[in-house]
């Protein structure tokens, strides 16, 4: 099967694929026990006042409508309204995504690059002092649960030493001056987010630097590997050249859906560096039955990562000729 | 490549070194747990939201702080009521402005009313459904007339705030053609200062959406300088007293301890948690306050259902439940066993007297007499009755009901994440009755399940929760009157008793105070008789603020938070400006070693890609 | 094959076993892994053992009558008692069994059905495949904090099974791609063709010849999944969704948490330290089995 008729075929199940997830969704909220108003619990608000409410919110039609409507909608890019912002969710998500995006791609692009290159590293010189101490030393990291590491490096670098505001992305000393420039305000965006990257590699960067690591190990025992060798060239090359660049081939495929997955999963990280991402603000929009607003981000992020799977399978035939479909 | 590093990394050392210009005045920095959602008081839901708009609106009536009389605030005077006239006039000040230069006038207030009214806004319809017109009859006066007198007119219509009409109007029109007229309006989202006009002590500046909210001082504020007097002398007089308010956003307590500790801000406006406190105490800029809350957590009975439909078995029930014991362990003296429905905190309308079952007795006590309680009924019987062997209970087993085992029933309690306290409480209770026998077993459920399955299908047999109140204890009527038994209606339990009714009926209308406080007295005994709900405790609020900057806290009911327009900047007699110098340095400490890492990371990183390169 | 040289059967696995040893042993991460998972073996029975001695040792129930709140390490409670009074040790112990419970079975769940569909999906390829490959992409986007409030919601109640299920649910889907694509190269070998031509059925070929030459890789991605489910049931309770009745260690740092004693070090550090060392041993023993059962990764 050619290329594009591969990518045609899987586009067209991506789109069967969301509609079925769409589905699902729905389902799940609306089997969801209690609704929107029952977080407006006031004294004072009669059952009246509480079917009026209902009525707004399109809860009294009947649920068939509500699914397709929110079929339709979709479709036309109608993401709907949050219930508790009362804003479009559209403009909910453009304007947390740059911050998660920013966190996160970050983290990912780092910790990869540290990854890829200390597992370069210890496949080369196997079974040393560096191996040993590199894998316990990130793979303690890797197991640690991130709010309590970074409960500890908030305790530590932001108020003992006070290295780092204590979170937030923007600093209203500095945002609220009308007189800081662009660099200034560039400066302490970086001030902020500093921390919870640093914690987030140390966090992820073990996971590349394993796969890495035995990526690199396969590639050394192939034959081109024993002709560079045989050749005579510098190690050096024949490590960075010659190996590396083919066995980095997997461990790059899996950074798309990487990064895709951990748009909507940083719910526990945003919190404890009260950073202004989407994570949070989905979590608190299933716990407060904000139905538009929850809905919509999942089926964002779900796009997200089928498309990033995608992606990587592309590109993962485009690098391995070997692959075929 | 190499260039680029270089200027990367210059650009970062220049920015690092621009000083942070702070602007003139005195700034009140305040932590908020989470961001405010909107701006449109139509749609202000949060505590958040409220945290910012408060200081935007003055009512025409508002309650003094600590006591909570009813003073006049933009009205000249609170209006005499009774249940028999339905025909109000009230005359306001001449002498308030909206920010923008704008008179505050009596349209303000009735554009408001009649905005609730004609878009069905349902958080504010309660205090104006009864309301059958407001109008202005000229600038300065406001004339309701109403269907029925009922307490809300005053301690809620006279408090509704006002809204300017010259940005409100001209937006009528477009909000009326919508398709969803309630939704136009609610879906409004002012943004700039000059659509948030404000009345009141501050005035808003800016909204950095997840980051931070800043406000001014109003300096043409009407009220500043007001003076209130107490009985015991104290005097409070209203400023604000500060030039700039920043509310800093905090996801977590952790980060706002410190933040506090560290002077990021000077007041933490949310209860902390009793866990802080020795942390806290240790500091000696910190100041811990604790005060009651006006609110309460019970344990709800299904009335409707055997055997909780038996008195008997409600105060025996309620006999088991050792509130000491919680009260003691459970809040660490943090907060208060609760008796009556109403709170403590609201000393006013407490009723002191209220039968205290249980009361100071341990287990060994506590059993006999709820055995002693179920079998004056002769109703029940056990397999093994429980009792007392040297100062040992032996639980009962095979408990029956009218001869009949009586089946196994379910606690239903909020699961941690909405508070640990109330999940503990469920297990302990489920320990104490299973002392004399019952099948109970207390399970953590979801929020939403529990509002469902109590409030909506009525599909329980016991649940706790709790309740946030009012001054005005009008909810004793929607919690327990028979009209509320309906579907999502308050009456959860389906408490029902025609005199209590009757006396319910009568503390929502308008009348002389002393008597609504005998009929909430009397609506007290009636509950704790009778028990559809046990009250378990109400919760304290705990707070806590930096006393280095700011004082003149004082507390209330709920907490210091009232405090905020009354508190004056710290002035160390000598030097003024000295801790501030002081503290300037502490902070400039932290950026300029955060700095140096960066610039070390950038810088190393950049060295070994370049060597790497190479 | 193995019944020829060896008198019995069970001295021949005897013997294979102490060879594996042999080579494990070679493996200082691996042998770190395993130290850690014997000491968390032990704390975990000793779990059972402890509210025998004395109830206030009982994790849940044993409010110690003299000590009222929370107090630092002492002789009675070697690691002080949390904000009721109640011993952080015992709870220790507890957690160490949820977490067995919970890291395996949930492992396990996910890695039968990933195994399964994998083999089934790469076996018999086109629509089969596209089929479940598609379901795998489904159960990949799935959000996972909405399920478990709707699934605890369906259950009626918040309990540590519902969670295990859905930890088991959603994590299948990594591995069935693994055993895919590796039994899309297996099914290409000689003995699966001779298998054929000598008429197994599918079912045989699939599970008698193809699937004993992935299960040395699902269980490698299984001890990757133990580590998962432990992280993932601390996130969930620590965010207020568990099951309070059993004292997880995410549910000690929600209390931790919610009764305002993140900076009590005696309470927060323990129950962090303990999630980390457990899923670090689960994972170094995963990872050192893999240096033994992967040839490619032998040494030269």
């Amino acid at each position: 099967m050619s290329m594009q008729k591969y990518i045609v075929k899987r586009i067209f199940q991506i789109f069967l694929t969301l509609i079925i997830i769409m589905t699902i969704m729905f389902i799940l909220f609306r089997m969801m026990p209690g609704d929107p108003t029952a977080f407006m619990l006031d004294t004072r608000m009669t059952p009246e006042h509480k079917a009026i409410i209902r009525a707004q919110f399109g809860l009294d039609k009947p649920i068939w409508y509500q699914y397709l409507f929110y079929l339709r909608n979709f479709f036309r890019g109608n993401f709907g309204r949050s219930f508790y912002y009362a804003r479009p969710v559209y403009d909910l998500v453009k304007e947390k995504l740059p911050a998660t995006i920013l966190l996160w791609t970050g983290a990912y692009i780092i910790s990869y690059s540290l990854g890829i290159t200390l597992g370069k590293i210890i496949a080369w010189r196997r079974g040393g002092k560096l191996e040993f101490g590199s894998t316990l030393f990130g793979l303690f990291f890797y197991c640690m649960p991130i709010f309590w590491v970074g409960l500890i490096a908030l305790w530590i670098f932001s108020y003992k030493f006070g290295f780092f505001p204590l979170g937030g992305l923007k600093g209203p000393d500095v945002w609220s001056d009308p007189s800081s420039g662009m660099l200034l305000k560039a400066y302490d965006v970086l001030k902020h987010v500093t921390l919870p990257l640093s914690v987030l590699t140390l966090a992820f960067f073990a996971g590349s630097m394993l796969v890495m690591r035995t990526s690199m190990l396969e590639t050394l025992r192939e034959d081109y590997i024993m002709t560079a060798r045989a050749k005579g060239l510098p190690e050096k090359t024949i490590r960075d050249r010659h190996a590396a660049r083919n066995a980095m081939l997997p461990v790059v495929t899996t950074f798309a859906i990487a990064v895709a997955g951990s748009v909507g999963g940083g719910v526990l990280t945003e919190t404890t560096f009260s950073y202004p991402g989407l994570g949070k603000m989905i979590v608190d929009a299933t716990l407060t039955f904000d139905y538009p607003l929850a809905q919509a981000s999942f089926l964002f992020i779900a796009l997200l990562v089928l498309v990033a799977n995608l992606v990587a399978d592309i590109l993962y035939a485009y690098l391995d000729p070997r692959i075929v479909y | 490549m190499k260039r680029l590093f270089i200027v990367a990394v210059v650009a970062i050392l220049v920015a690092s070194m621009v000083p942070v210009h702070s602007q003139g005045g005195v700034t009140f920095n305040v932590g908020m747990q989470d961001e405010p959602k909107t701006m449109n008081p139509f749609q202000a839901q949060d505590v958040w939201d409220w945290h910012v708009l408060t200081y935007f609106y003055e009512g025409l009536v508002t309650y003094r702080p600590i006591d909570f009389k009813i003073v006049p605030n933009v009205a000249l005077e609170v209006p005499e009521v009774s249940s028999d006239i339905l025909d109000y006039t009230v005359k306001l000040r001449d002498d308030v402005y909206w920010s923008d230069g704008k008179p505050l006038t009596a349209h303000d207030y009735a554009l408001f009313g009649n905005m609730v009214k004609e878009f069905q806004i349902g958080r504010y319809l309660s205090s104006w459904e009864f309301v059958e017109t407001v109008e202005a009859l000229d600038d300065y006066t406001l004339h309701f007339v109403l269907s029925e007198c009922r307490v809300t007119f005053i301690e809620g219509t006279l408090m509704s705030l006002p809204i300017p009409s010259h940005i409100w109007e001209p937006k009528l029109a477009e909000f009326r053609a919508a398709e969803n007229p309630t939704k136009a309006v609610q879906e409004y989202q002012p943004v700039e200062p000059d659509e948030i006009l404000s009345c009141g002590p501050l005035i808003f500046m800016e909204w950095q959406r997840g980051s931070y909210v800043k406000s001014k001082k109003n300096p043409n504020y009407f009220d500043t300088g007001r003076t209130h007097v107490y009985d015991d002398g104290t005097q409070l007089v209203l400023g604000p007293y500060f030039d700039y308010i920043v509310y800093r956003i905090y996801d977590t307590t952790d980060a706002a301890i410190l933040g506090l500790k560290k002077g990021e801000i000077d007041y933490i406006w949310w209860a902390i948690q009793p866990g802080y406190v020795s942390d806290l105490l240790a500091d000696p800029n910190v100041t811990v306050t604790n005060n009651p809350e006006n609110g309460m957590r019970y344990m709800a009975f299904n009335c409707a259902r055997e055997p909780f439909s038996d008195v008997a078995f409600r105060q025996a029930v309620a006999t088991l439940v050792d509130r000491d014991f919680i009260q003691e362990r459970v809040l660490q003296n943090y907060g208060e066993a609760l008796y009556s429905v109403v709170p403590p905190g609201n000393r006013q309308w407490y009723n002191t007297e209220v039968k205290k079952w249980g009361y100071g007795q341990p287990m060994t006590e506590r059993v006999p007499e709820a055995v002693n309680i179920l079998k004056q009924t002769g109703n029940y019987s056990w397999d093994v009755e429980p009792t007392v062997e040297e100062g040992v209970v032996v639980p009962g087993e095979g408990m029956k009901y009218k001869g009949e085992y009586i089946k196994p029933f379910v606690i239903l309690t909020p699961p941690a994440d909405y508070d640990p306290l109330r999940a503990m409480s469920g297990m302990l209770i489920q320990e104490w009755l299973k002392q004399i026998g019952l099948p109970v077993t207390a399970q953590p459920t979801a929020f939403g399940t529990i509002v469902q399955k109590a409030m909506g299908e009525r599909d329980y047999d016991m649940f706790v929760l709790g309740w946030s109140l009012t001054i005005y204890p009008d909810y004793l009527r929607d919690f327990f009157h028979s009209s509320q038994i309906m579907e999502y209606g308050y009456n959860i339990p389906q408490y029902s008793n025609p005199e209590f009714d009757r006396l319910a009926d009568d503390l929502v209308t308008c009348g002389p105070r002393g008597e609504k406080i005998q009929a909430a007295f009397r609506l007290q005994e009636y509950l704790a008789n009778e028990l559809p709900y046990i009250p378990l405790f109400a919760p304290a609020a705990v707070e806590a603020y930096r006393n280095d900057h700011f004082s003149g806290w004082f507390d209330e009911l709920d907490g210091i938070s009232d405090s905020i327009v009354y508190i004056k900047p710290v002035v160390t007699p000598e030097e003024t400006p000295a801790p501030a110098a002081e503290e300037k340095e502490a902070e400039g400490d932290g950026p300029c070693l955060g700095t140096l890492f960066v610039v070390l990371a950038v810088i190393g990183g950049s060295t070994v890609y370049l060597k790497r390169r190479n | 094959m193995e019944e020829q040289k060896p008198r019995t059967k069970w001295e021949a696995r005897i013997q294979q076993w102490k060879k594996s040893w042999e080579m494990y042993k070679e493996n200082k991460i691996g042998l770190v892994g395993i130290g850690l998972l014997v000491f968390f073996f032990v704390f975990a029975v000793l779990g059972f053992v402890m509210p025998h001695i004395d109830p206030i040792y009982h994790p849940m129930t044993g409010f110690d009558p003299f000590i009222v709140s929370k107090s630092p390490p002492s002789i009675t409670h070697l690691l002080g008692t949390d904000f009721w009074g109640r011993d952080i040790m015992s709870q220790l112990m507890s957690g160490a069994q949820i977490a067995f419970l919970i890291g395996l079975t949930a492992a396990v769940v996910a890695v039968a059905i990933g195994t399964t569909v994998g083999l089934v999906s790469g076996y018999y390829g086109g629509t089969t495949d596209t089929l479940l490959m598609r379901t795998v992409d489904i159960v990949l986007t799935l959000p996972f904090l909405p399920l478990i409030i709707v699934v605890s919601a369906a259950v009626g109640k918040q309990s540590i099974w519902v969670l295990v299920l859905i930890i088991a649910l959603l994590s299948w889907g990594g591995i069935s791609r693994v055993i895919r694509s590796q039994t899309l190269s297996l099914k290409q070998r000689p003995f699966v063709e001779a298998a054929r031509v000598a008429g197994a059925t599918d079912a045989r070929i699939i599970f008698r010849h193809i699937g004993p030459n992935v299960l040395p890789l699902s269980f490698l991605y299984m001890s990757f999944l133990v580590l998962g489910a432990i992280l993932t049931e601390a996130g969930v309770s620590y965010l207020g969704l568990g099951d309070p009745t059993r004292v997880s260690w995410g549910i000690m740092l929600q209390w931790c948490r919610t009764t305002g004693s993140t900076f009590t070090w005696y309470w927060m550090l323990p129950p962090g330290l303990c999630i980390t060392l457990m899923t670090l041993s689960f994972y170094l023993i995963g990872r050192a089995v893999d240096e033994i059962v992967n040839p490619r990764l032998r040494k030269r």
